[in-house]
């Protein structure tokens, strides 16, 4: 099977917006700002990337979607992670350190 | 349950704009905190958020695609597993095939004989058949004798023309330019062609010049395959005389195409006296229904 270089990224957004849902439910705006916080405004992931990522994780039903109102009292969406999330979130973590560790050798080794 | 999202999709639009909505006012509201005035707040997060339509659209398509990956994988699924049964394959095809083929097969000849009107024949939806009924049977006999024909014709209101044809074909010799062959010879009432609506290809059909006494000179028309495939559709033979069984008939004319059904090639139209004892026998009828009835 042949991964295109846009399938890599859409992995590893899935992967981060796994990650950042495992500890309770969190809204859109929230996972897109504590992913910006954390990564120290390296990571800015845009609307047009992020919802269409959040709507397919939760078709894949690795995510759990309700809507609830905020402390501002306005409504929202909260997605949480499913048990099935949460062991992909386990597999994915897993193969990007794999990656990670791979792509740092070879790096070391070509000098 | 997933095919109903397919029909929610109203709702699920407004709730996406909901949610993208939501996002929206959130960052205008970090802005705000941040120092920004609430119109240059609102213009930067209007001008961050690109396209709401794309954005929804490819939500939707991540929705729909779900679905065609889904079948995708399916439908590859399923074909690894018929390549290592081979012989179930060929086994489940072959059975699909001869029950689609058979059943395409007879659809296709009842289409043509059944359904569709025949060509040739002008409003055929006002045609209805005389069948006869008897009490205790269910269902209706096609067939009657001429006298019950007769009685039919001159009673019936609704019907505008009822003609009879007899059930049987009668095979004869024909002998005319060109050799003898077999001809199936089909007795009809002489509104047949009125009635039916049917328009001569050539010469004319029978009509109020006809009679079926037996002083009457004899005559035919013709089937109009019969007519293509003995008489390369001349013409010429109009009025020209052929022998039936060795009785001298003359071809007034022949019926226009699509017209014949039975025997089609082989097919001459006679009137009812010419032929000795043609009013026995089972006779079919059909009747115009007049219009408005």
């Amino acid at each position: 099977m042949t991964t295109r270089k846009s399938d890599i990224l859409q992995g590893t957004l899935d992967l981060l917006i796994l990650q950042v849902a495992a500890p309770g439910p969190v809204h859109g705006y929230a996972i897109a700002q504590r992913l910006r916080q954390i990564s120290n405004d390296a990571l800015q992931v845009q609307q047009g990337s992020l919802y269409p990522a959040l709507h397919r994780l939760e078709k894949r039903k690795w995510l759990r979607a309700e809507w609830r109102t905020t402390e501002t009292g306005r409504e929202a969406k909260y997605y949480s992670l499913t048990a099935v999330g949460r062991k992909q979130l386990e597999a994915e973590r897993m193969s990007w350190e794999r990656l990670a560790e791979a792509v740092a050798l070879v790096l070391r080794t070509a000098e | 349950m997933r095919w109903l999202h397919v029909l929610r999709r109203d709702t699920l639009d407004r709730e996406l704009d909901k949610e993208l909505q939501f996002h929206l006012d959130q960052r205008v509201e970090d802005y705000v905190t941040q120092g920004l005035s609430r119109e240059e707040a609102h213009r930067r997060a209007r001008a961050e958020f690109g396209g709401m339509q794309q954005i929804r659209e490819q939500c939707w398509d991540v929705r729909r695609l779900r679905w065609l990956d889904d079948l995708s994988q399916d439908v590859r699924l399923a074909e690894r597993a018929l390549r290592r049964q081979p012989l179930f394959a060929l086994t489940a095809a072959l059975s699909l095939a001869i029950g689609i083929g058979s059943n395409t097969a007879i659809f296709t000849v009842a289409n043509g004989l059944l359904f569709r009107a025949p060509l040739g024949v002008a409003e055929a939806g006002r045609l209805v058949d005389v069948t006869r009924t008897e009490s205790g049977s269910s269902f209706a006999n096609p067939t009657s004798p001429y006298s019950t024909y007769l009685e039919v014709r001159q009673r019936a209101t609704t019907l505008d023309g009822v003609y009879a044809c007899q059930l049987e074909l009668a095979p004869m010799s024909l002998s005319g330019p060109g050799g003898a062959e077999r001809v199936f010879a089909s007795v009809v009432t002489l509104n047949y062609f009125s009635v039916l609506g049917v328009r001569s290809a050539a010469g004319r059909l029978f009509g109020a010049g006809d009679s079926e006494e037996s002083g009457a000179s004899p005559i035919a028309v013709l089937s109009h395959g019969f007519w293509t495939r003995r008489f390369s559709a001349d013409p010429a033979i109009v009025g020209h005389t052929v022998r039936l069984n060795g009785h001298p008939f003359t071809v007034v004319g022949v019926a226009g195409e699509g017209s014949e059904g039975r025997a089609s090639s082989r097919r001459i139209f006679g009137c009812r006296h010419r032929w000795r004892r043609s009013s026995h026998g089972r006779w079919i009828s059909q009747g115009s229904s007049s219009a408005g009835a």
